[in-house]
């Protein structure tokens, strides 16, 4: 019974959004109450394929978001480690920092960012949207960071230290090695976290920085349905991609 | 569960884009009356606009709080 539930949920949830979206990104004319399209055309992926705005927008995506993901961790794992490695009110207000710009609304943010980056000549341009997106994904990863080093033994990195390590050795040697799975995924975590970014993108680019999620939304509120939903699909993609790869190397972690 | 309530709680107060999209409620939800106002031609409601920015903030620390007190006081694993 609950596996018939879990299959009509995967069917009604997953399956279901993403044929309508696929129907939709081939649709020539579907107007209501036609079930299916009554022509069909490949013309948004045809423009996708040939390099217009479509193809533009995901392209930044992808270089903002693995941007935001790398150098995200290189900012969140010194600040991760600090918070484990504090304790007492120490503990909970770094924990509480790290979390506020996770909280906090995205619109609420871009507000606050936005004069000083009109001050500072980045709005409107793609490294500021990146500093933008690295203030929530910072705090994220600021918390993964801080569960994945409350659990780490630092005795190993005593010990290598006690047989004459460098600290840039033991960091590269013995640390690197230990959280290697943990920091790929939070790289992946920091590519989605940027990846699915619109408010920020949309306050700080100024309309500038054409991103996939701006595009979803902007051919909606256009009522160019066959755009946005190709435009949505390429939006699923890398998510799906990311907690497949994701997924092998979660499974080997929890392996006995 | 409480912790995580307050966390899921915020999380949706906060987004704008399926409130934007599929709310089209009256009143606004918090983002969507936020950004209208931010983004006005008018300025004179830019004024209202950071009123209701600085009520997130405030929702968001207290949602901060409710979740490392919540989480303090059960003695949850760290998130």
């Amino acid at each position: 019974m609950i596996r018939w539930m879990a299959f009509a949920w995967a069917v009604a949830g997953i399956a279901a959004p993403l044929a309508i979206l696929g129907a939709w990104s081939f649709s020539g004319t579907w107007f209501y109450p036609a079930l299916l399209p009554r022509s069909w055309t490949f013309e948004s992926w045809r423009a996708l394929l040939s390099g217009g705005s479509l193809a533009h927008a995901l392209l930044v995506s992808v270089a903002m978001a693995t941007v935001t993901g790398v150098v995200g961790c290189v900012v969140a794992i010194p600040v991760g480690r600090l918070i484990a490695r504090s304790t007492g009110w120490r503990r909970h207000v770094g924990v509480a920092a790290a979390f506020l710009p996770v909280a906090t609304p995205p619109i609420a943010l871009g507000a606050g960012l936005q004069y000083s980056f009109i001050v500072l000549g980045l709005a409107g341009s793609t490294v500021g949207v990146i500093c933008a997106h690295l203030v929530p994904a910072v705090g994220y990863l600021s918390l993964y960071f801080f569960a994945v080093f409350t659990a780490f033994d630092t005795r190993v990195e005593e010990e290598a230290r006690s047989l004459g390590a460098a600290p840039t050795q033991v960091w590269l040697r013995v640390t690197l090695p230990i959280i290697r799975r943990q920091l790929a995924a939070a790289i992946a975590f920091g590519f989605l976290l940027s990846w699915g970014q619109f408010a920020l993108t949309l306050l700080i680019g100024g309309g500038v920085v054409h991103t996939l999620s701006l595009d979803v939304f902007a051919y909606l509120r256009a009522g160019q349905s066959r755009y946005a939903a190709t435009a949505a699909l390429l939006l699923i993609v890398p998510p799906m991609l990311v907690l497949a790869a994701s997924r092998p190397g979660a499974l080997r972690a929890e392996a006995p | 569960m409480g912790p995580a309530v307050a966390a899921a709680a915020i999380f949706i107060a906060g987004s704008y884009e399926a409130a934007a999209l599929l709310a089209p409620t009256d009143p606004l939800p918090l983002p969507v009356a936020t950004y209208e106002r931010y983004e006005a031609i008018d300025l004179a409601t830019r004024g209202d606009a950071y009123v209701l920015v600085l009520l997130g903030l405030v929702l968001a620390a207290l949602a901060v709080i409710a979740f490392e007190w919540g989480r303090t006081a059960r003695d949850l694993p760290e998130p």
